[in-house]
């Protein structure tokens, strides 16, 4: 599904090259839920952003679904996100001019889907904000604006979905009932979900964790669990 | 399609949120104020052109020696137009012993085709209108004919073999004011003119084709007609028909079209700024829509729909407003304006539309641009902020945009190109001031209160941002400025062209023994007087003595000067309305003979000092050295000369002597007295084409203040959407401010001091392009006498201040009502 090889991220400084990351390689299955975990400034939100073809590596491939994004250019990548990807952020990032029915039917309108819409009023049913349809974002709490956030990032049916520290901006409770949500609509839909966090809690409950440091990859759990069961549950 | 249907859902949904609001605001005061102006311009412009036709008596006068041709007069009514033929000829008419030469004018019954024709029954009376020619077997007389003659209505009056009824007086006549028309008219119907038997081969005559109708068919018709006359056919318009009047109107409609496009570049800077602001609040938008799957160009394409709907909507709301303004200042000016106000022009309307368009777009796409350059990482990393454009690249395309908008409506290259290169030069100029001076203001400030410093401060790190503003304001200010400077300068040089005792009577064919008794007259009857001049014709015969055939180019050839005698005089004085330019003038009796020459002819001619010149007087030939260049007004009504010889040089030359003199209306019967005294003179009354004149003078004077109040008020909602379109940064720190504890009072301080030192600097710098400006205006396109304008130092910071702290601290309220939280979560 999702085939990393040999991806590095470099960045001109006055002091010469720096290394935001450094020759990573991993495969993620189709349905599969995973976890970049890592320090602030480990590389987490680079490699985010590079598997989500938002920007390019220096060195390396990203394959999604057979299709190498790396080496598509700026227009096609989005041409294969409108199709392919899902988001959620930290920091919502809904558009303040829009409702709540708008904010999700904007990726269907994008695609020029005739039911943007019906659509997305049954995907704001599914994350529990039937009532909220026709409120602004700042009309709305933190989690209710995830939510909304949630139901945009499934409204065009991505094969992958990328989550940004999905929980971040929340406090714990709400935190549990958002991730609650990504991982049920996660299951119903049948997604891919990458995401990016460094909540151990959550990154626990995805089904396999991907530690970074200093740019470079130093746990698979996939791998260490096999080797070393309960290093990371500990 | 799916974008422009993309963009829709947008706009609706932005314009729901208000987030269209300052830049629709921006577009909608720009384009009420430009078509408010652009409507009454052009009305009254077309108005004031009427007005001038009565003058005239006729939009275009078409002349010839020779009969003229059929073709051309059907040519005319195929274009539409309304016309009238007339003859004029010389000749000597007689009434019992009594004879004297006057100028003939036989007229159709379409005369006049503008302008009124008044008839009396005695000479100076108040007339009855009358339109067409006398009835057949009749005439009207001039005043002074009447009283030469010694005629009364009802008497008879000879001309060639005819016999005619004297049936009135004429008082006014339209086109009857032409300065080579000395001899005194009769007016008779063209039917009568082959009776009179006087037309014989090898008559001068002057056959005419009067032409009315719309500015299109006129134009249309010239331009026929134009390619098809030869050297002695002439097609005369408004302004080459009374030069007073057609410079006076070309200066109007100059300053008026100038007031139309400075007010469009007025509402250009705040929408500029609008479209800036509207761009930054759409950086994440934009990132976010790329993360979605929005290609590159797409996300422009986007948004440029979105500013096409915004602005189609805010044009043609301000073409509403635009309009409704002209209709209701129409009304309340009724009484002043031109009598036939003519209709509104849908075109200039469309015209405004476009302009409204363009100007968005020019002016905003710099700005969308920038979102263009959004990376989609910015999603993860707001600090990515994208490169903006090549300051360079974003002058050059706003130059473009203005001077292609500026020409569409100014039509003269001249302006457009000093307004742009001016105008850019200054801007550098101001930015580096603005740049020092903000350094200074922070070194000064040191050991003020906290407030102050901080105000400063503020300014001088967000540098680029105040610069902005600074420009911003000072542009604007510098546009009213130089609307204001040139109103004055204009309306002035208007009033002190046409005094009201400026002379409207000429006086000619003066004998040289009558000039003592002349003059005497003059002094117990306290008549202001030019001056008397000794009049005697000349033909130039040869330049250094060369035949000027052989010296000079076959455009030279064609002057003025070189076609027909000249009135040559001596003097020793310089008339008021002559300005020395080049030489001396030291003008003597008893000194070698030496002549003063005109400016424009001794330039066309390619004249200079110490040239000689050679003129035929009668046989014989004088021959004296160029030894001054003058310069002449010919607008003045005071007797004017292309040379003028030195004192008494020409003495030995038959002569007759010539003034123009003042005489008030309702001492007109003094006339009468004159002429009994003073047999062979001629009076040309100039007094009713005057207060034709001055009446235009004055409309135009009200226009010009009208569209300057205008200019004025677009001008102050401009500033003001402008500093509301730059607040969001200021509430934002304020909101901070006021977070980590400062007090109301501490943030309306530094509120203050920021906008008190914009003010400052904006004024000063207003207060230098506007002087500039004007300076390169009043030379380039008025041709002004340019002025320094001191008290501009002072008053234009003092206005700055006035007006920008006021507004500023009126938007800044917001910031002290709103709670922060709310301010800082919106940002």
């Amino acid at each position: 599904m999702l085939i990393v090889s040999h991806l590095s991220r470099k960045v001109a400084t006055h002091n010469g090259h720096l290394t935001i990351l450094d020759d990573i390689s991993f495969q993620v299955t189709e349905g599969e839920s995973v976890a970049i975990i890592g320090a602030s400034g480990s590389g987490k939100s680079t490699l985010l952003s590079l598997l989500a073809g938002l920007d390019q590596p220096s060195s390396g491939d990203v394959e999604i679904s057979g299709q190498s994004i790396s080496k598509m250019d700026e227009d096609e990548r989005a041409i294969f996100r409108a199709s392919n990807i899902g988001f959620v952020f930290q920091s919502f990032h809904l558009l303040p001019t829009l409702t709540a029915l708008e904010n999700v039917a904007l990726p269907l309108e994008l695609k020029g889907a005739t039911n943007a819409m019906e659509r997305a009023e049954e995907l704001l049913s599914k994350v529990g904000l039937a009532d909220r349809l026709t409120h602004y974002p700042k009309q709305m709490s933190g989690g209710e604006q995830q939510r909304v956030a949630i139901a945009r990032a499934f409204a065009s049916e991505p094969k992958v979905l990328f989550a940004d520290e999905p929980t971040g901006n929340l406090d714990t409770k709400t935190g549990l009932r958002i991730a609650d949500l990504l991982f049920e609509m996660n299951e119903t839909q049948g997604t891919t979900l990458v995401l990016v966090t460094h909540d151990r809690q959550l990154a626990l409950r995805c089904q396999r964790r991907l530690e970074l440091e200093a740019g470079s990859l130093i746990l698979d759990s996939s791998v260490a669990e096999e080797a070393q069961p309960g290093v990371v549950n500990a | 399609m799916l974008n422009i249907k993309l963009a829709w859902r947008l706009f609706r949904r932005e314009w729901r949120s208000g987030e269209l609001g300052v830049l629709m605001f921006a577009l909608w005061i720009a384009i009420s104020g430009l078509s408010a102006v652009t409507l009454l311009v052009d009305r009254i412009d077309r108005g004031m052109t009427k007005e001038a036709a009565q003058v005239l008596g006729a939009d275009q006068i078409l002349s010839s020696p020779r009969a003229i041709d059929a073709e051309w007069v059907s040519q005319a009514e195929q274009f539409q137009l309304q016309h009238s033929s007339s003859l004029w000829f010389s000749s000597v008419v007689v009434a019992g012993e009594e004879f004297n030469l006057s100028t003939i004018k036989a007229v159709d019954n379409q005369f006049p085709l503008a302008g009124t024709l008044l008839i009396a029954d005695e000479p100076f009376a108040e007339g009855a209108e009358k339109v067409g020619a006398p009835a057949q077997g009749s005439v009207w007389l001039s005043p002074r004919l009447m009283h030469k003659l010694q005629l009364k209505k009802g008497d008879k009056l000879q001309i060639g073999t005819s016999e005619l009824v004297v049936d009135g007086v004429i008082i006014s006549e339209p086109g009857g004011g032409s300065f080579f028309n000395f001899s005194p008219t009769v007016m008779m119907n063209l039917v009568d003119v082959e009776a009179t038997n006087i037309i014989q081969p090898g008559s001068r005559l002057n056959y005419r084709l009067s032409l009315s109708g719309s500015e299109q068919a006129l134009a249309d018709y010239a331009e026929w007609v134009r390619p098809q006359l030869n050297r002695t056919q002439r097609l005369t318009g408004i302004n080459s028909g009374a030069p007073a009047l057609g410079s006076a109107l070309g200066r109007a409609k100059n300053y008026l079209n100038l007031s139309g496009v400075l007010g469009l570049l007025l509402g250009a800077i705040a929408i500029a700024i609008a479209a800036n602001r509207y761009a930054i609040r759409h950086f994440d938008h934009s990132a976010l829509l790329r993360c979605l799957g929005v290609k590159k160009n797409q996300v422009v394409v986007i948004f440029c729909w979105v500013l096409v709907f915004a602005g189609a909507l805010g044009t043609i709301a301000g073409i509403f407003t635009g309009y409704w303004l002209n209709q209701i200042l129409v009304m309340v000016l009724a009484d002043v304006l031109p009598s036939e106000l003519p209709g509104l022009r849908w075109t200039t309307l469309a015209l405004d539309f476009a302009t409204g368009m363009v100007v968005l777009l020019g002016f905003a796409l710099p700005a969308l641009l920038r979102i263009r350059a959004i990376e989609p990482m910015r999603i993860f990393r707001r600090e990515l902020e994208p490169m903006a454009m090549s300051s360079w690249l974003v002058l050059a395309l706003s130059l473009v945009v203005m001077g292609a908008i500026l020409f569409l409506y100014a039509q003269n290259l001249t302006l457009v190109l000093v307004l742009l290169i001016g105008g850019s030069l200054l801007m550098a100029v101001g930015l580096l001031l603005s740049r020092l001076l903000l350094e200074a203001a922070k070194k000064i400030t040191q050991g003020r209160s906290m407030a102050v410093r901080f105000g400063v401060e503020h300014l001088s790190r967000h540098r680029s941002a105040s610069l902005i503003q600074i420009t911003a304001f000072g542009l604007t200010l510098t546009l009213l400025f130089t609307i204001l400077l040139l109103r004055n300068e204009l309306i002035v040089d208007w009033q002190e062209q046409l005094p009201e005792d400026a002379p409207n009577h000429f006086l000619v064919n003066l004998q040289p023994e009558d000039v003592e008794g002349l003059n005497e007259f003059f002094t117990a009857q306290s008549i202001k007087s030019a001056g008397l001049y000794p009049m005697i014709r000349g033909r130039m015969v040869a330049i250094n003595d060369q035949a000027p055939k052989d010296v000079l180019s076959e455009k030279a050839l064609k002057h003025n000067t070189l076609r027909r005698d000249l009135n040559l005089t001596w003097s020793s004085q310089m008339a008021d309305s002559n300005q020395l330019l080049e030489g001396d003038w030291s003008m003597g009796a008893n000194e070698q003979t030496h002549i003063s020459v005109e400016q424009k002819m001794a330039k066309e001619l390619g004249l200079k000092l110490g040239d000689s010149l050679t003129f035929d007087i009668g046989g014989r030939q004088v021959s004296a050295p160029i030894t001054s260049i003058r310069k002449v007004d010919w607008d003045s009504f005071e007797p004017n000369f292309y040379v003028i010889f030195n004192d008494e040089s020409l003495k030995s030359f038959p002569s007759t002597y010539m003034t123009s003199f003042f005489l008030a209306s309702d001492r007109k019967l003094l006339l009468n007295d004159l002429l009994e005294r003073y047999p062979t003179v001629s009076i040309i009354e100039l007094d009713l084409i005057l207060k034709e004149v001055r009446k235009v003078f004055t409309q135009a004077s009200l226009a010009v203040e009208i569209v300057l109040i205008f200019v004025i008020l677009t001008g102050l909602a401009i500033l003001f959407a402008t500093i509301r379109a730059t607040l969001d940064d200021k509430m934002y720190e304020a909101a901070l401010l006021k977070t980590i504890g400062a007090n109301k009072g501490f943030v309306r301080k530094t509120t203050l001091v920021e906008y008190w030192v914009l003010g400052v600097l904006a004024g000063g710098f207003a207060a230098l392009s506007a002087q500039s400006l004007a300076l390169v205006l009043y030379q380039q396109v008025f041709q002004i006498t340019p002025e320094f304008h001191g008290w501009l130092w002072f008053s234009a910071p003092l206005v700055a201040v006035a007006l920008i702290v006021p507004a500023g601290v009126w938007g800044n309220q917001r910031v002290l009502k709103t709670p922060p939280a709310q301010i800082l979560k919106e940002a």
